[in-house]
């Protein structure tokens, strides 16, 4: 039996006959990555994890905010100058930022970055109304001209695909490890994970959803042989001043942080969808859990009242069977 | 013809109201849970019961036949 | 290329401000499609597969007849060996070929004739000679996979020395209501010839069947439903009709109809219990109805357990299967019979049988080996309704034992 809860392996017997099984632990992504894979051939098994970490990586490199010749960086740096033609997966992803843009009626906005220079949760301070409007300006995904190949940036804007490529890269490195020829493994890029199948002996993996008060706790484990499943939590990131919680994920309309849900899991096909998804229901607030009904979601939620809500299927006790 | 009619309905009706990801579909893709398990057994344990018994069928259409029968 | 993948998208979008009301709905499709068109992201999931060769050898013997109930010949009846070679691979992307050979070799009695004299305790008389027989049958079929569902056209031949048969099958299957539902229709023909062996020598039904034919179409249709995730319902009908040469050459009094069409219905059910140890259990019945009043009803079960002892993985399963018919409309044991057709053919008697069984594999990296057992029993008052008064001495009892090796490569 292997308890995975986000971020947390417990391995209380992985062998299976004839099988290699390997645990492969790096950093990326802004936290703790891991993969968990069989593989009758231990030798094939070394190199498939080499080129799925190696795809993680590049995808991190491609895309970081921090690195001054990511393709990010470059679009960044051309804000109010030139238009920029961007490479073909480059294009997939504003493509898909677009539509969940307008699919969220502008919350999901890769353009909300600029935010987190006012809201600095080392700092822990509240930034005053006046500069939160200030910075609102150059807050919107409408702003920026983006005709499918060629993007342009009004000056002092910028993009940011944080809540968008940890999950990208998810998907990827499941299609390289499968490529590889590996058919049991589970994929955990801080928390996002995606599963390539059950284990040899056809178990499931077990996957926890954490406790948002109590996040080395699990509140639901699901059973999971194939999907992706991608949380969204007020715990990540957050500071607390004047008993307030501030959170990471900003309301790109009101400048300010939410506070209604605490956290949010989806489950769906592709880790990116159920990143963003869960991204997306966040900003929805108080509307998150109608919302996510509508769109036909599998979710847990949970409010910070202690209130849960979700799909068919899943329950706030025990084991889900996924 | 009345039956197998009905029987479609049925299973349409069901399946109106059942929804299983393909996430959730671990279980049902075990190999103990398919129509044979062991298919080289299935065929030849078909075989003898075709041989030695006055029904047979039920399966996919009916292959060849042989002496024994 | 690319730009028209955005033109798509916009045009989604477009569409959706004029359909608010079918907007909702249609926001996780549209996000997974958008996902999908990035070049390098996840594809549609296909689970590599591996070829196999699959060798399986059984051995089945027939308990021999009670002494007291036959009346000439030997009371040792068939023993069969049968050498199963399989051979499975996938072919290109979407295609799979199927290849198996099944060699038999068969020695030991046959029941020729039983007569009932009027007392109520018919007498079995046996061949003499023990008869050596070999059998080999081979078969190809090749599927092709899409989307959806699968094609499937199948070939297969038998032969003997004294039989020979041809058969060409297709059948389909398509995935619908997102993938809840399978349909699956079958047909398939039959051509086979008869050459009994020392026709001259023994004339009779074997003369009679020289040269002669058979011929068979069959039809089966039938759904596969997922329930819920732990549960998958298969329901079925099928027809086959046979024409030609349908009496047995060797039996000295067998004169049956010239044609047979058979109807049976069937349902498999599978259900996978988490809360029971993982148990799968598997429940089949089917209800069988022919032109010589022939009914039987058939129902089997198993019961299939994923074990692991000491880092050795095993599957094991205990089977159990019961069946009971009622005799066809002209089935007799009279010594003269004067109907325009008889047989005293046990397999058209009323009897009821059971049989009980477990099978065992053992799974290795590239391997598994497998193991069954099950012996088989019947009698004629076992059956639920249309017994016959009299019971037909030659009912068979028999054992398989079989081991098998699968290789996956």
């Amino acid at each position: 039996m292997l308890i995975i809860t986000f971020n947390r392996l417990e391995s209380l017997s992985g062998q299976i006959a004839g099988y290699t099984q390997l645990s492969h632990a790096f950093k990326a992504m802004g936290g703790p990555c891991s993969f968990h894979l069989y593989h009758d051939d231990p030798q094939a098994l070394h190199l498939a994890i080499q080129l799925a970490e190696q795809e993680v990586l590049r995808l991190e490199k491609k895309y970081s905010r921090f690195l001054e010749n990511s393709v990010i960086s470059k679009i960044n740096q051309s804000a109010g100058q030139h238009s920029m033609t961007v490479d073909a997966e480059t294009q997939g992803l504003l493509n898909y930022s677009a539509l969940c843009f307008e699919q969220s009626d502008g919350l999901f906005d890769i353009t909300s970055g600029v935010l987190n220079k006012i809201w600095d949760f080392k700092a822990g301070k509240v930034p005053t109304q006046k500069s939160i409007n200030a910075c609102l300006k150059y807050v919107g995904f409408e702003k920026i001209q983006w005709d499918g190949e060629s993007i342009f940036l009004p000056k002092g804007m910028q993009i940011d695909f944080g809540g968008v490529v940890k999950e990208f890269a998810a998907d990827c490195a499941l299609k390289v490890l499968k490529n590889a020829g590996v058919c049991s493994g589970l994929i955990d890029l801080a928390g996002d994970m995606t599963v390539l199948g059950s284990r040899p002996d056809s178990s499931p993996w077990l996957v926890g959803i954490r406790n948002p008060n109590q996040p080395d706790k699990a509140i639901v484990t699901l059973q999971m042989s194939a999907g992706a499943i991608a949380t969204s939590g007020y715990y990540e990131r957050y500071f607390i001043a004047d008993g307030k919680r501030y959170c990471h994920i900003i309301n790109p309309k009101t400048g300010w942080p939410v506070a209604h849900c605490a956290t949010i899991s989806i489950i769906s096909d592709q880790c990116l969808v159920s990143g963003s998804v869960a991204t997306i229901a966040m900003l929805k607030e108080g509307e998150a859990a109608e919302w996510l009904r509508d769109i036909e979601a599998n979710f847990y939620m949970q409010d910070r009242y202690g209130s849960y809500y979700s799909s068919h299927g899943l329950s706030a006790t025990g084991v889900a069977g996924l | 013809m009345k039956t197998v009619l009905t029987l479609l309905t049925l299973v349409f009706a069901l399946s109106a109201c059942t929804t299983v990801k393909p996430w959730e579909k671990g279980n049902l893709a075990k190999n103990n849970m398919q129509g044979s398990p062991i298919s080289q057994k299935t065929m030849l344990d078909n075989h003898i019961y075709f041989s030695k018994e006055g029904a047979s069928g039920g399966g996919q259409a009916a292959g060849g036949g042989c002496g024994c029968n | 290329m690319v730009v028209k993948q955005q033109e798509a998208v916009v045009a989604v979008i477009n569409s959706n401000k004029l359909n608010a009301s079918g907007r909702k709905k249609s926001t996780l499709s549209m996000l997974s499609a958008s996902a999908l068109a990035i070049p390098g992201a996840v594809e549609a999931a296909t689970v590599p597969e591996k070829e196999t060769v699959s060798v399986r050898y059984t051995q089945y013997q027939e308990a021999p007849l009670e002494t007291g109930s036959v009346s000439s010949g030997n009371t040792g009846r068939f023993g069969i060996n049968v050498l199963q070679v399989g051979y499975f691979t996938p072919y290109k992307e979407d295609y799979s070929i199927d290849t198996n050979v099944t060699y038999e070799t068969l020695s030991g009695a046959s029941p020729y004739a039983t007569i009932d004299e009027g007392d109520g305790d018919p007498k079995v008389y046996m061949s003499g000679a023990s008869i050596e027989e070999k059998r080999i049958d081979a078969s190809v079929s090749g599927t092709r996979y899409f989307k959806e569902g699968t094609l499937n056209s199948s070939f297969a031949i038998s032969k003997e020395k004294d039989y020979q048969s041809v058969a060409i099958g297709a059948a389909g299957s398509l995935e619908i209501f997102d993938k809840h539902t399978t349909l699956l229709a079958s047909v398939s023909t039959s051509f086979d010839s008869l050459s009994p062996t020392d026709a001259e020598l023994f004339g009779g039904g074997r003369i009679e069947a020289k040269g002669k034919s058979k011929r068979s179409l069959s039809f089966y249709e039938g759904v596969t439903q997922v329930i819920s995730r732990n549960q998958t319902l298969q329901v079925g009908v099928g027809y086959t009709r046979m024409k030609g040469h349908l009496s047995d050459p060797y039996r000295s009094k067998d004169q049956r109809p010239s044609s047979r069409e058979q109807h049976t219905l069937s349902a498999q059910y599978r259900h996978h219990f988490t809360e029971y140890h993982n148990i799968s259990w598997h429940l089949d019945y089917r209800f069988y109805q022919d032109e010589w009043g022939v009914i039987a009803n058939t129902i089997g079960t198993s019961a299939w357990k994923d074990l692991s002892v000491m880092g050795l993985n095993f599957t094991i399963a205990p089977n159990l299967r019961y069946h009971w018919q009622h005799s066809a409309d002209f089935y007799t044991l009279e010594a003269a019979p004067e109907s325009e057709y008889y047989s005293d053919d046990f397999r058209l008697s009323a009897y009821g049988a059971i049989s009980a069984g477990v099978d065992a594999q053992f799974h290795a990296k590239d391997f598994s080996v497998t193991f069954g057992l099950s012996n088989y029993w019947s009698n004629s008052s076992w059956g639920l309704t249309g017994r016959d008064s009299v019971e037909h001495p030659a009912l068979l009892n028999f054992t398989t034992f079989s081991i098998g090796v699968d290789y996956h490569f």
